[in-house]
């Protein structure tokens, strides 16, 4: 049996919306599954698991930037239009490719505090993932 | 955030943020001036810390939290006027502060009192600046 090195990786992705670069409006990116589970028990008493369709949301914090060139500004726009993100990860981990449905985002927040919006954007479909 | 606020160039960037907003015959130093013979309140401006951090959560690349404490020395040395002329000076200096954007102080400021006999006021300022200026705003 061979042993598999684990080739972790410090999490620094770069994100395109459409034709642009956005990675300096986000931390904490990530597109997250959600599956449903229920299990039946079976009448000689065993329990039995299913998994639903799998579904996906990306979530993150966005620093908010109302100027002309602010992501956003463009979200409180582009309301419940769909728009594709590609989600880089470092080194040779690949390009995750979603198709995210945009919400506007929260305005302000804390008091001296870097204004951030939490984002969480359900994804058409599953993520497409291809070499980088 | 002005395009003159980078971190080369932030401690300038804090002398022209708060000197207008001060009484007029203040000194303000914007580098680590040994204290003068003092005639007139004056502001030091220490520059001590430059972090990705503000208030816990980490900034976004660029973007700098510089770390400053703010010196606000009288030139009165003892006395009740002088404690009294002391409490206005960091008055007017947490006013100037508060009608200051991109930049907060606290939690809290310090009294402090020189060797040569000053009184004065410590307060924490943090500036949130950026490594290159901002080209859109």
């Amino acid at each position: 049996m061979a042993v598999i090195v684990n080739k972790s990786f410090l999490h620094q992705a770069t994100l395109d919306i459409g034709a642009d670069t956005y990675t300096s409006a986000f931390r904490d990116p990530a597109i997250v599954p959600t599956t449903t589970e229920v299990s039946i028990v079976d009448a000689s008493g065993n329990s039995i698991p299913f998994t639903g369709t799998t579904t996906y949301v990306f979530t993150a914090s966005m620093y908010q930037d109302w100027t002309s060139t602010g992501l956003a500004k463009a979200w409180a726009a582009a309301e419940g239009t769909q728009q594709t993100i590609k989600y880089k990860l470092p080194g040779v981990q690949g390009v995750f490719t979603i198709i995210v449905i945009i919400k506007p985002v929260q305005v302000g927040g804390a008091t001296n505090a870097v204004a951030e919006s939490p984002i969480s954007l359900p994804v058409v479909g599953k993520p497409v993932w291809a070499a980088s | 955030m002005s395009s003159k606020n980078v971190l080369r160039e932030v401690r300038q960037h804090l002398k022209d943020t708060i000197k207008p907003k001060l009484p007029t015959r203040w000194r303000v130093f914007p580098t680590l001036t040994a204290p003068a013979k003092l005639t007139v309140p004056a502001v030091y401006v220490e520059f001590t810390e430059v972090s990705n951090e503000v208030a816990g959560k980490p900034l976004a690349a660029g973007r700098v939290a510089a770390s400053f404490e703010l010196a606000v020395i009288i030139p009165e040395t003892a006395g009740a006027r002088a404690e009294d002329n002391a409490d206005a000076a960091v008055l007017s200096l947490i006013q100037a502060l508060d009608n200051s954007d991109q930049l907060f102080w606290g939690p809290s400021a310090t009294k402090l009192r020189l060797e040569s006999g000053q009184l004065g006021w410590r307060i924490p300022v943090t500036v949130l600046t950026s490594t290159v200026p901002d080209t859109t705003t």
